[in-house]
């Protein structure tokens, strides 16, 4: 195999480009030493074949694959809980692997055996993206298992929840159920079919009496499986609606099947007719065959939710190295976590350091503060409200966990324009549908069509479909939802997208939302501090979780943080703290000055933002921080101006002014030095006077309450823990130069929903005035009424990605190779 | 005539074997995954 060499290198194994690094090994080229690492098993193995089924197949592995992160499945617990069998010579796992995406991953993965000898079996299923493995415990630890899997590339997603086995063991059962129901409902039709031949064709001669009565009760007996077993799901669904005072949509069709059957029987029995329970077989097999497809196509196209990427929050840990922020899914038990002052606790963990005051008002609705001495235990969800403290974390993240938070003073009030719409077609869809029913039969008797009334009545009850109605919005949301959430933007619920579309104004916030926090340029005046004094600083600095505090601390390289006797944050104003029998006061100009004695010789800066430092009322210095703007933000807010209606606010002072308003423009309103009340009262003011949506975007912590208040409130994540329950929405700071492109991708949401309406309208229209005039057949409704749904299923999902294709946000950010 | 009714009942009972046939492979998981054993085809065992 020639080795692959182009103008640029690119990978062997899993053909991106070699950037940072080009690893050669038998002249062939490597991105990172985890597709070296591939290679070299596959090739010790002689699995080269691999990369002859496809060209550069693989993902490259997650860089930081140590086996300690899988420690925590040595733990008997949780051995139990992943492990479907195991008596210490064979143990059975299925593993959910989101890597597969190809028929070598397929080829591979059943290869396992061959790579490790303690695997006995390895059987992968593509669609459900699953792997099932036997192996021997007492060769293979699950843990080198898991780790062998990361090893390749193929790092399963572990589940700890059994519910979640459980549900989808239920729904094997139940697909199952569903198959043998279609077959049995295709016997009886088929047989029923033929039997009624000679009724059909007999055409006034008499058909032999014994012939007659033996196909008669044949064709009773063969219907009786067909109402009680295949279409017993109707009856079921029908009378649970019924016993709460509702009807659903399969109520209609449960009636339509009991009124075929009882005339059915009557004609038959007393000679009047041969009824209609070929049509009624026929009904039920179509039916449960519509619907087998509309969930095969849900499948096909499920979004995803429960196994998204997570939330592109990082939380600081403690490692050897330092401190290093470490994205939330990649936490696992044992961790040193630095949880700063307003930060949320992500994982349930221990205290190990510090004065926690834990609020646990986002799960629990109770806000006062909870002291917690050292060793005890915190929930996730809780808040820090008392500087920086270091907790073990025990588990690791559940992001499931942290959207139910997320979502949880929101149940209530999950109303859509469209939803007030949808509640009143729910109930009186079916109302309607009987009325129309009973319509064209009662005008048919009269006529004296007695045939055609009994065929309009049922053909209205099937045909009519109001899932179409009810599903259309569904679908385009969760479409939705799930493409922004592929590029690291991250809605809390279905209602969101409906609140960006009506977006009016909106509000920035400067510091660390259009300015980066990192590669600030910083400079220091005032008296030359000692090195000591200098850790002291950061030390204290780091409890606070401002941008400007954070880039400080960067600045002066992090220390482990100091024990305070005192600690306290006036947020967007500064912090004090008592050290060493000393008081340290650090913040903005006016917060620091006002109780100081001496006067001092320092400036105030003319650009940038800065932070006052005094020591027992003293001033010493101030250090300066020069604003860098993110990338691409100028352009994103001159392609804003031209929709929407843009102001930024500060807490810093106006030095910034002048750039600002040269790059953006004067006629957007920017006000400065605005204390986090102050920003609040803003919005609010647009909000209830002005009546403008306003979508506030800036910091989760410190502009909790300004992100609450506006309709559609975004956290800007940067590499830090900004995570709020206070926000809608929160954003990849690298991602935010897309703002206007994600805003309009969610605006095409209320045309799809549209569309999909006007889309069932017209075919409930159609069918039903079909219906109404007798000559429709039964097998046609039977068959048309599944063919909506799955249409709307087919045509939401196809309009949203159109609509995704021409904003530029079908290219996944975060799913593709790491 | 009466021919026709053992006729009938004969294929019904054929038919009814056929059903007892699905039902097996139904239950016995045959239809659980109908894409995997496709691409498993198609791979050569140089192998052994």
């Amino acid at each position: 195999m020639p080795p692959r060499i182009s103008t640029t290198t690119i990978c062997y194994h899993c053909g991106s480009t070699c950037h940072e690094q080009d690893i050669t090994y038998q002249n062939k080229h490597f991105c990172c030493n985890g597709c070296k690492t591939v290679f070299e098993i596959l090739n010790k193995n002689q699995l080269c074949t691999y990369y002859d089924l496809n060209e550069t197949p693989g993902y490259s592995p997650p860089q930081d694959t140590q086996t300690e992160r899988f420690a925590f499945l040595d733990l008997p617990d949780i051995q139990t809980q992943l492990l479907q069998f195991n008596d210490g010579k064979i143990a059975q796992i299925t593993f959910y692997l989101p890597q597969i995406h190809c028929s070598s991953c397929l080829w591979l993965l059943e290869k396992l055996p061959q790579l490790n000898h303690g695997v006995q079996h390895a059987r992968v299923n593509f669609e459900r993206k699953e792997l099932f493995v036997t192996f021997d415990p007492s060769k293979i630890s699950l843990r080198q298992l898991v780790s062998n899997l990361a090893q390749i590339g193929y790092e399963p997603h572990l589940q700890l929840q059994d519910t979640a086995e459980q549900s989808q063991k239920i729904a094997a059962k139940t697909r199952k159920k569903v198959l043998l129901k279609i077959g049995v409902a295709g016997f009886c039709f088929g047989n029923i079919m033929m039997m009624s031949l000679p009724e059909y064709v007999a055409n006034g001669t008499e058909v032999e009496p014994l012939i007659q009565f033996f196909l008669k009760n044949l064709i009773v007996l063969l219907s009786l499986p067909v109402l009680f077993y295949c279409a017993s799901d109707f009856f079921v669904s029908a009378w649970k609606s019924l016993k709460y005072r509702y009807l659903n949509i399969d109520a209609p069709i449960a009636l339509a099947l009991l009124i075929t059957f009882g005339r059915s029987l009557y004609e038959i029995y007393t000679h009047t007719g041969t009824g209609y329970l070929d049509s009624l077989a026929g009904i039920v097999f179509f039916m449960l065959i519509g619907r087998w497809l509309q969930n095969q196509t849900e499948q096909r196209l499920r979004f995803d939710r429960n196994y998204q990427s997570f939330f592109p929050i990082a939380v600081s840990v403690k490692t050897p190295q330092g401190i290093v922020p470490k994205p939330i899914e990649q936490i696992s038990p044992n961790d040193i976590l630095q949880i700063h002052h307003q930060e949320i606790i992500p994982v349930d963990a221990v205290l190990s350091k510090g004065n926690a005051a834990i609020d646990y008002s986002f799960v629990s609705g109770e806000s006062l503060p909870v002291s917690l001495q050292i060793g005890e235990f915190i929930y996730a969800g809780g808040k820090q409200t008392n500087g920086l403290i270091e907790v073990v974390a025990l588990k690791s993240v559940a992001q499931s966990y942290l959207t139910n938070i997320w979502n949880k003073d929101n149940d209530n009030a999950t109303h859509t324009p469209t939803s007030n719409f949808l509640d009143l077609i729910a109930k009186y869809f079916t109302y309607l549908i009987l009325a129309i029913g009973a319509a064209a039969a009662i005008y048919w008797t009269t006529q004296g069509q007695s045939q055609l009334a009994w065929n309009a009545l049922t053909t209205v009850l099937i045909v009519a479909c109001p899932c179409t109605l009810l599903l259309a919005a569904t679908y385009t949301n969760g479409n939705i939802i799930s493409l922004l959430t592929r590029q690291q933007f991250y809605l809390k619920n279905a209602q969101v997208i409906d609140q960006l579309s009506r977006v009016v104004c909106i509000v920035f916030d400067k510091t660390g939302t259009l300015t980066q926090s990192q590669n600030n340029q910083i400079s220091y005046e005032g008296q030359t501090l000692a090195s000591e004094q200098k850790t002291l600083i950061a030390a204290i600095l780091q409890h606070s979780s401002h941008p400007i505090s954070r880039a400080i601390v960067n600045y002066l390289a992090p220390a482990s943080p100091a024990d305070l006797q005192h600690f306290r944050e006036t947020q967007g104003k500064g912090i004090e703290a008592w050290v060493e029998e000393q008081y340290y006061k650090m913040g903005s100009e006016s917060f620091v000055k006002n109780e100081t004695i001496a006067p001092n010789s320092l400036k105030p800066t003319t650009v940038g933002s800065e932070l006052w430092i005094s020591i027992d009322q003293q001033i010493i210095g101030k250090f300066s921080v020069a604003n860098t703007y993110r990338n691409g933000i100028f352009d994103l807010i001159h392609r804003l101006k031209r929709q929407f209606k843009v102001s930024i606010l500060s807490g810093d002072k106006p030095t910034e002014k002048a750039t600002l308003q040269r790059h953006i423009g004067k006629d957007s309103e920017m006000l400065f030095e605005q204390q986090p009340d102050q920003k609040w009262q803003y919005i609010q003011q647009l909000e209830t006077q002005q009546h403008q949506t306003t979508m506030m975007i800036g910091d989760g912590l410190n502009d909790a309450a300004a992100l609450k208040t506006a309709t559609v409130g975004v956290a800007i994540a940067d590499n830090n823990n900004t995570f709020t329950p206070a926000s809608d929405a929160i954003l990849a700071a690298n991602q935010l130069h897309r703002l206007d492109q994600f805003i309009a991708f969610a605006q095409t949401s209320r045309p799809i929903i549209y569309l999909s309406f006007a889309f069932s309208f017209v075919y409930n229209f159609i069918g039903l005035s079909y219906a109404v005039t007798g000559t429709l057949s039964p097998f046609i409704a039977a068959i048309l009424m599944p063919c909506s749904a799955i249409s709307v299923v087919l045509l939401t999902y196809s309009l949203t990605h159109f609509a995704a294709r021409k904003y530029g946000i079908n290219t996944p950010t975060t799913t593709t190779k790491v | 005539m009466s021919v026709i009714v053992i006729l009938l009942s004969v294929s019904l009972c054929i038919a009814g074997g056929f059903l007892l046939a699905f039902w097996w492979s139904v239950d016995s998981g045959q239809y659980d995954d109908s894409e995997t054993p496709a691409q498993r085809a198609i791979f050569d065992d140089n192998q052994h």
